[in-house]
């Protein structure tokens, strides 16, 4: 799904923040540097965000593995530091 | 309420807020960690984010969650951190864990702990990296309480709730934070789920808490009557950032605790939060002062609470953090370090003093007590 949005303005010290606005009003913030190199304040962008179950399964994965590589070294029990 | 029962409530209130007191503010002439065997509990002003510091009197560290960002690392500099023995991420939500990578680089700790949630992120798998490359051991909660001795101060871990694949606030790790009677309960972000289970496996880990650090930020889905009504602390601590996006905390929140007359320390009004403790007695510091705009005076002398006036600020004002020779009561004299309570008759019978040097004219004072007792008195 795309949704549309104004560029209302930048902002910060570096004018690194982009403050885009939905039809419906709502302000969002997304860092300048996700936006087209172009893009100037008064112009519409399209925003599509869509699931990423392959990248989403293989982070799980990744982290599984490597809890489950941590949990291995746990002494268990009380701890006196 | 009868009559006897609403004295006794008064007296109890008024005995909190005396043992409160004196509430320091900026600058003291010694951080407050540095009272020799007092343990410390630092809520750190990471914006909207939990970061606390745990310091024992024979200078073990701990830290339970490392706020939204590398900030955590300044303010750890600030507070004289060298080196950390433990670094908890209290649940896998980056506004806990998010300066965690700079703080193991900049502070190298021995052990860290973290629950298997299956909640993830790619900045949460590099953590994880850190910790096995680096070779730090890492634990985690059990099913039973796991007891973790930081000196002569105990984190008990609360047994760990039941995976919760929906919400990951409820996959908190609890800490009870003990130091003699003095205790600190940090409960993460656990929402009612969670806590209810606590409440049923292990109510004693919950009950009776000195201060209770607020779950999530002061949301209304981290505190509630039962949960209050178990944890009855005399001082609650919300963790937020200024004007944060949440409307942290809920104004229901603040009413449950404006109910139960419990005072509330707020990082994004008050700064951070230091918490010391004897193992008897304990002070609130914070730093930057508090910009509350409370009169000090309706603390000086605490009086009656008003029930019908529900309004009326009760949170201890930060005065300079100095106890008054001439004019404190004999209980504030004994939250001195080393102030028991013949030396706070025999301070008192010595009044008036012209200059914190006139305490070697006390009995039982000498130039060495004098130097340690020294940061934390004034004559005015």
């Amino acid at each position: 799904m795309k949704t549309r949005l104004s560029i209302d303005r930048f902002e910060g010290d570096s004018q690194e923040i982009a403050v885009l606005l939905a039809e419906d009003g709502t302000s969002i913030n997304l860092p300048r540097r996700l936006l087209p190199r172009d893009a100037r304040p008064g112009e519409i962008v399209s925003l599509s965000l869509v699931r990423d179950l392959k990248a989403t399964r293989k982070l799980a994965d990744q982290t599984r593995a490597i809890q489950n590589e941590l949990k291995a070294t746990d002494p268990g029990g009380d701890l006196k530091l | 309420m009868r009559p006897a029962a609403w004295r006794s409530l008064a007296l109890k209130r008024i005995l909190v807020l005396l043992l409160a007191l004196p509430v320091a503010s900026c600058s003291p002439r010694v951080p407050p960690h540095a009272m020799p065997g007092a343990a410390t509990v630092t809520i750190l002003d990471v914006g909207q984010g939990d970061a606390i510091l745990i310091r024992s009197p024979e200078g073990k560290t701990a830290l339970v969650d490392a706020g939204p960002s590398s900030k955590v690392v300044s303010l750890l500099r600030e507070q004289g951190v060298g080196t950390l023995d433990l670094v908890v991420v209290s649940h896998h939500h980056a506004d806990h864990y998010g300066g965690m990578d700079d703080v193991i680089r900049a502070f190298h700790p021995r052990v860290f702990l973290a629950s298997s949630s299956s909640h993830t992120s790619e900045q949460y798998l590099r953590l994880l990296r850190l910790v096995r490359d680096r070779g730090i051991q890492a634990i985690g909660p059990t099913q039973e309480p796991r007891t973790i001795e930081l000196g002569s101060v105990v984190l008990t871990i609360f047994p760990q709730a039941p995976n919760d694949l929906n919400e990951e606030n409820n996959n908190s790790i609890g800490v009870r934070v003990t130091f003699g009677a003095f205790s600190v309960l940090l409960p993460g972000d656990a929402q009612g789920a969670e806590r209810r289970w606590w409440e049923d496996v292990a109510p004693a880990l919950c009950a009776d808490a000195t201060v209770l650090k607020l779950a999530h930020h002061g949301s209304r889905n981290g505190t509630d009557r039962p949960w209050l009504n178990l944890v009855r602390p005399k001082v609650a601590v919300a963790s937020l950032g200024k004007n944060n996006d949440y409307h942290h905390p809920h104004p229901q929140t603040l009413e449950l605790l404006e109910q139960d007359q419990i005072p509330l320390l707020r990082t994004d009004r008050d700064g951070t939060v230091t918490l010391r403790s004897d193992g008897i007695h304990w002070q609130v510091f914070t730093h930057p002062p508090s910009l509350s705009g409370w009169p000090i005076d309706e603390y000086r002398t605490p009086r009656r609470p008003k029930l019908s006036r529900p309004s009326r600020p009760r949170f201890p004002v930060p005065n300079d953090g100095r106890v008054s020779l001439n004019r404190a009561s004999r209980t504030q004299l004994r939250t001195i370090p080393g102030v028991g309570r013949v030396l706070a008759d025999r301070i008192v019978k010595r009044r008036p003093f012209r200059s914190v040097d006139d305490l070697v004219d006390v009995a039982g004072i000498g130039a060495k007590r004098l130097e340690e007792i020294r940061p934390y008195v004034r004559v005015d």
